[in-house]
């Protein structure tokens, strides 16, 4: 708790050895989220975002594997070289996630009481908190907190709407009151109203809890909303980075230009891509890391480009 | 469970009586449409095994009579029909006058108790060994040796039980060639029948279950590689949980409907090859009563036999399908997945 | 497919390789030693030539068994007391094969048709009356000592045996035989048919003395009816004192109370324990037999069935020493058994190993088929079969070529040597010239094919086999490539037994493999079957007629009269057997294989070839007296 910063990533690197070619899907990327703040990671599909949330969470599918780079908590726990049994007291007390499908996140055949309990339980040291009586009552408030109904506790997942699902998946998330949550993608799979619905959830816990979210996806409309700053990934690498209003109203990076002028419209849902393969080319060419960063203006870092 | 109304199971239980209704005049057909006559041929092969016998016209007769082998074909089928519902499968030719039921009521137990313990056995070992082999934790040379464990999957469990036989049986005597207790035990519940039962009962079951065991297995590890994919075991990993309990409650347990249903679909072939198996161990169950039926061409057993056969099939079957809302509550039987 | 090629595969190599870790050879060492030999050579000595002898030292290698350490002195083996028999020691037990297992094996009531009887319960309890010698057709005294009919054979006189007694301690008389025949003349055909058929009446004259007055005369009524003719005897005396409670359903009395000491028999041995698989006996030392100075107590003290589910369980339960007396083997699970567990014998020591049981092979032809209808055809078949290459074929060579129609005991030898020297026993070897010239004879020529043809018609002969016995499809198949051999375009087709039945009483049928359990010490059963008439059993040849066919008929009737053995109807038999020959409706091939492996690592005295005090099949009736023969090893 010295630092403002909640997490600060130096220099990480993610590849996919694969049999074919290895997939560098994460390039030397730093940056840094702080106490209580909602930071933006936006890019095209395939730049690499879900890659480094998972390299943070320690959650890489195979083959994928961290090349380099540090991730630091709270300033003071370097959580990639940390043994696996202390990470994993660290796991959702301190780093809790949100996940991308609503429809698949929930245990099918376990109860929603259940799956919030198990993880309290699992991270709880206080056994006043472990009663049966505390865990309902803490259970109902964290339902209660994302907006959702009594009835909730008692069900099974397939009864309950993918909105529902996303708001029982945060209380989850934040049942701990985790320093940072990772939230990747969590409202693409729901419709546009929900979509509101659940950000404004979002919002509201941070709000309360001051938990820091890193939030991960395309739409940016909601991440002027939602995020206090935002990183721009392209193609494994950030290419430019900083306060959300800020880079919304100049963008510095000519991707991020593009990212804007393609962005879709408020009403339809679909993976960003970037339709310009001939810019993209030209890219490729000088994101030839080292990257060099200018600073545009106080706290707005952007990729040298030229 | 909330899942199991009243509606659906009115409608699972008349499908279940239709089939053993269906399987019970099956059967009825099938003896019948056998060439010859049943009591006849069996008496002409009593003659082969014992030699002439004296006034076999006359006995004939009288067992086509007793047999009510003289009706037409409807009243037969009706008089069966009624019998059938209610057990009463009339006498045994070759034993007359036993009575079929009290046949199949001394063989029953002994199949059931080799069949139940079979499948449980196989059920939960073969979806443990199944787990640990795709649990991405298990140490590696423990993953290396189960394969060669699996090594009796593709042979039919008659040569399994051969090969069990020959092994354990003659060569180091371990356990005993054929039969269901020992000579010297009193059955009942009394420590050395049990402790014989279980001697005795050890390599028939082990021929079913080694032949058998390596679909579970193999099942469940597809099944759990598939489930490593979703998003709540990454969700599961995510939040720190013992890996023991992700494992079970996480995996595990989503994968054991899929097996049940294999389960299900698996029993007949269980079934057939336990008739095999009874047979080459002499075992006293419903399998040799149905091969020594076959063998003495006792019609009222093999139909009996068959009818009970089906009838447990279909039983199982239905049980587990109620069974499908405990595991998994996605299921409503009402519209199938929610 | 392949993969469980390779598995197989992989599974006979184990089991191979533990076969051999677990068969121990004799030990055996090589040793070099030096000795002196004499060595004749031819030498030219001087210009002369002479044989001379030399002794020379040679070194010589060979290989010598090492005697075996000797066996510690034997101590005398253990003895179970009476009253324990039930855990009798394995040397004092005789394990046999049960055939069959029993849905419901707590019921011992004689006349239940699959075969308790034949697990121990006629073996060992049950005795009869008399008991047929299959060697010398002699019926020998067993509970009865005589039993004599009247000039005109419809009056016979049974005389029993004094001093037998019930296990219950009751005595065995003429009460017991009587009320037997009336329970047999209430409950035919359940049991006792041809007693009900044959008897009048039976009445007590004494005790010891029963007469029977018969509804017809028969010369065979003590042969067929009590003398263990084949498999058992049927008509056994039960115990009034215990029947007559159940005399109105005898069928239904299961005969069994172990409070009540039930069954009750006169035989040496007692129900002491059952399961499905398998019955034990034990002896009854108070057997009647001793004080009636009929016999000794059998030696074992334990007799148990055991049914093994398949052979490869009987063998491997053979190779244990878990058995002792063995049902019908094949010859290849015996040589099995007998390399691992050399203490096996059987009734020949070497080829052909088996017994013959009563029930010879032969090819039956339908007289009626408008090709067969002819005898020479018929007689041309009988001349291009090989009965030898049948035996070496189709049974490996465990069979015996027939020489007749008639099953080849000792019992029979005056008869077919009769027919031998009339010359019209069957050949061993074919005479393929001859038969071709037969065929030829009548007309047929051979066509591009090599079949016999005429009038464009091919001359084919369809052979029936029954499906459920492989002895009868093997021999089929090599008498049909026999026949091919000399033109006859010949196929088997293999039918269920019960469709046999069917298609052999079609016209169209052509012939089939067939067997006939007849006579086994005289020639009017087996004969009397072959005519097609009243009497004739099923698988004779029902559409023979004509006027050999009349006359054959007559001469079997004729001979019905005769005493069985009386050597007054060996040329009433010769004469009567020349028709048959004349029209050849039937084809005598084979006797029947009984490969029947007997351990001899804890009893001895078996019936052998040499010492054929009786045949060694176990599961009939005759086994009483293997039973009292059997001696310890040793
Ligand atoms: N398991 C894997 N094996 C090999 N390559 C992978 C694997 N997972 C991801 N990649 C590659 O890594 C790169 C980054 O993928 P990632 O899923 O991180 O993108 P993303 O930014 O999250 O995209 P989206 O917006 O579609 O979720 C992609 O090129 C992808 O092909
Ligand atoms: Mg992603």
């Amino acid at each position: 708790m010295t630092t403002d910063q909640v997490m600060t990533i130096q220099n990480l690197s993610v590849e996919y050895p694969t049999p074919e070619r290895t997939v560098f899907a994460v390039n030397d990327i730093s940056f840094e989220i702080k106490r209580g703040e909602i930071l933006g990671l936006i890019g095209e599909s395939g730049s690499g975002k879900t890659t480094a949330a998972n390299a943070i969470l320690r959650l890489l599918e195979r083959p994928g594997r961290v090349a380099g780079g540090q991730v630091w908590l709270n300033g003071e726990t370097e959580l990639l070289s940390l043994p696996e049994h202390e990470f994993r007291q660290l796991r959702w007390s301190e780093l809790a996630l949100v996940s991308q499908g609503a429809m698949n996140s929930l245990n099918p055949t376990m109860r929603v009481r259940d799956q919030i309990a198990d993880g309290i339980r699992a991270h709880e040291t206080n056994p006043a908190a472990l009663t049966k009586r505390a865990l309902q009552a803490r259970i109902h408030e964290l339902l209660t907190m994302v907006g959702l109904p009594d009835r909730v506790y008692r069900v099974y997942p397939h009864e309950l709407s993918g909105g529902m699902k996303q708001r029982v998946g945060i209380a989850m998330a934040v049942a701990l009151s985790p320093a940072l949550v990772i939230a990747d993608e969590p409202t693409s799979a729901l419709d546009v109203i929900t979509q509101r619905v659940v950000a404004q959830t979002l919002l509201d816990i941070r709000d309360r809890l001051g938990i820091s979210v890193l939030l991960i996806g395309h739409d940016i409309a909601l991440m002027a909303q939602l995020a206090d700053r935002i990183a721009v990934m392209y193609d494994g690498h950030i290419v430019e980075a900083g306060p959300v209003t800020e880079v919304l109203k100049s963008p510095a990076h000519p991707y991020t230009r593009m990212l804007m002028d393609s962005m879709p419209s408020l009403l339809e849902r679909k993976p960003l891509v970037v339709v310009d393969e001939a810019a993209k080319l030209e890219f490729s060419h000088y994101l030839k890391p080292p990257l060099r960063f200018v600073e545009v203006a106080p706290g707005h870092r952007v990729a040298q480009f030229d | 469970m909330g899942g199991l109304t009243i509606r659906y199971l009115m409608r699972r239980i008349g499908i279940y009586l239709f089939t053993v209704f269906a399987s019970a005049t099956l059967v009825f057909l099938i003896a019948r449409a056998t060439p010859g006559d049943p009591v006849e041929s069996r008496w002409r092969q009593i003659e082969m095994d014992q030699g002439q016998i004296p006034e076999i016209e006359a006995i004939i007769a009288r067992y086509k009579t007793r047999f009510g082998l003289d009706d037409p074909l409807s009243v037969q089928y009706v008089k069966y029909l009624g019998n059938t519902a209610r057990f009463d499968f009339g006498y045994s030719f070759s034993q007359f006058p036993t009575p079929v039921w009290r046949l199949i009521r001394r063989a029953l137990p002994w199949s059931l108790g080799l069949s139940v313990t079979t499948l449980l056995i196989s059920f939960f070992v073969g979806n443990t060994v199944g787990a640990i082999f795709a649990w991405e934790r298990t140490p590696r040379f423990i993953k290396s040796i189960i394969p060669s464990t699996l090594i009796f999957t593709s042979v039919p469990s008659v040569l399994a039980a051969l090969f069990l036989l020959y092994v354990f049986a003659m060569l180091l005597r371990w356990f005993p060639l054929a039969g269901a207790y020992s000579r010297d035990v009193q059955p009942g519940w009394n420590w050395p029948f049990i402790l014989d039962v279980i001697k005795y009962g050890t390599l028939p079951v082990l021929s079913i279950l080694i032949v058998n065991v390596g679909w579970t297995v193999l099942g469940m590890r597809a099944m759990l590689v598939t489930i490593a994919g979703e998003d709540y075991v990454r969700l599961a990993e995510a939040k720190g949980l013992n890996p023991f309990y992700t494992l079970y409650r996480y995996k595990v347990r989503n994968a054991l409907l899929p097996q049940l249903t294999g389960l299900a679909l698996s029993l007949s072939g269980l079934i057939a090859g336990q008739v095999l198996v009874e047979t080459i161990f002499a075992y006293p169950g419903m399998g040799l009563l149905i091969f020594q039926g076959i063998r003495s061409q006792d019609y009222p057993v093999i139909q009996a036999t068959s009818y009970m056969l089906i009838l447990l099939t279909a039983t199982s079957v239905l049980l587990i399908d109620l069974l499908y809302p405990l595991i998994d509550p996605r299921i409503t039987h009402d519209g199938g997945q929610a | 497919m392949k993969n469980r090629n390779v598995l197989f595969v992989m599974l006979l190599l184990v089991s191979l390789g533990l076969l051999v870790a677990c068969t121990t050879e004799p030990e055996t060492v090589v040793e070099t030693v030096i000795e002196q030999v004499e060595v004749t050579r031819i030498v030219e000595k001087e210009g002369e030539t002479v044989v001379e002898t030399v002794v020379q030292e040679v070194e010589v290698t060979r290989v010598v068994e090492v005697a075996p350490p000797p066996e510690p002195t034997a101590a005398p083996l253990p003895e179970t007391p009476p009253g324990q028999y039930q855990n009798a020691l394995r040397h004092e037990t005789v394990f046999f094969d049960a055939s069959v297992t029993h849905g419901d094996p707590a019921n011992f009531n004689p006349w239940i048709l699959d075969n308790v009887r034949d697990v121990g319960l006629h073996q060992a309890m049950i005795e009869p009356l008399f008991i047929l010698n299959y060697e010398t057709g002699t019926i020998d005294p067993y509970l009865g000592l005589s039993m004599e009919p009247n000039a005109t054979f419809d009056v016979w006189t049974l005389k029993l045996r004094d001093g037998v007694k019930w296990s219950d301690g009751e005595a065995f008389n003429a009460d017991d035989v009587v009320f037997t025949v009336q329970m047999f003349q209430a409950a035919a055909p359940d049991m006792g048919a041809d007693v009900a058929r044959w008897t009048a009446s039976a009445e007590k004259i004494d005790d010891l003395t029963v007469q029977f007055n018969l509804t017809a005369p028969n010369p065979r009524f003590q042969l067929d009816l009590w003398s263990v003719k084949i498999w058992g005897d049927r008509n056994s005396i039960v115990p009034e004192h215990i029947w007559k409670d159940y005399l109105d359903a005898p069928m239904e009395f299961t005969n069994y109370d172990p409070d009540k000491g039930w069954p009750v028999f006169t035989g040496p041995y007692k129900v002491a324990a059952f399961t499905s698989n398998e019955w034990v006996y034990i002896r009854d030392d108070n057997w009647w037999g001793v004080a009636a100075g009929f016999d000794d107590l059998p030696v074992p003290k334990r007799l148990i069935w055991t049914h093994y589910g398949t052979e490869e369980t009987r063998a491997s339960a053979a190779i244990n020493n878990e058995l002792d007396a063995m049902a019908n083997t094949t010859k290849g699970a015996f040589e099995a058994i007998a390399a691992r567990n050399p203490n096996f014998i059987t009734w020949t020591d070497g080829l052909p190993y088996a017994w013959q049981d009563p029930c010879p092979r032969y090819l039956l032809i339908n007289t009626q088929h408008p090709i067969w209808s002819d005898p020479d055809l018929r007689k041309a078949v009988n001349l291009a079969v090989n009965r030898e290459q049948i035996v070496t074929i189709a049974y490996e060579g465990t069979s015996y070529p027939s020489k007749s129609h008639f099953v080849q005991y000792g019992a029979m030898d005056k008869y077919i040597n009769a027919l031998e020297a009339a010359g019209l026993a069957a050949s061993p070897t074919a005479d393929p010239e001859a038969a071709k010239a037969l065929i030829e004879s009548k007309g047929w020529a051979l066509n591009a094919k090599g079949w016999y043809e005429k009038d464009g018609q091919v001359l084919t002969l369809e052979i029936l086999t029954m499906e459920e016995f492989q002895e009868i499809r093997r021999i089929g198949d090599v008498v049909a490539e026999q026949l091919r051999k000399v033109g006859i375009d010949s196929q088997t087709r293999v039918l269920g037994f019960f469709p046999l039945l069917g298609a052999m009483g079609e016209d169209t049928a052509q012939s089939a493999i067939w067997f006939l359990c007849g006579g086994v010490n005289e020639p009017y059963v087996s004969l009397n079957s072959f005519h097609g008439g009243e009497g004739a059993v099923q698988g004779g040849s029902e559409r023979w007629t004509g006027p050999n066919w009349e006359a054959y008929r007559q001469a079997v009737d004729l001979l019905a009269g005769f005493a069985p053995g009386d050597p007054a109807s060996i040329q009433p038999t010769v004469d009567a057997y020349r028709y048959l020959i004349e029209d050849m409706p039937n084809i005598p091939l084979t006797q029947a294989s009984q490969l029947l492996p007997l351990n001899t690592t804890y009893w001895t005295n078996w019936p052998t070839v040499d010492n054929p005090y009786t045949y060694p099949a176990t599961w009939t009736q005759n086994a009483h007296l293997i039973i009292h023969n059997l001696q310890p090893a040793k």
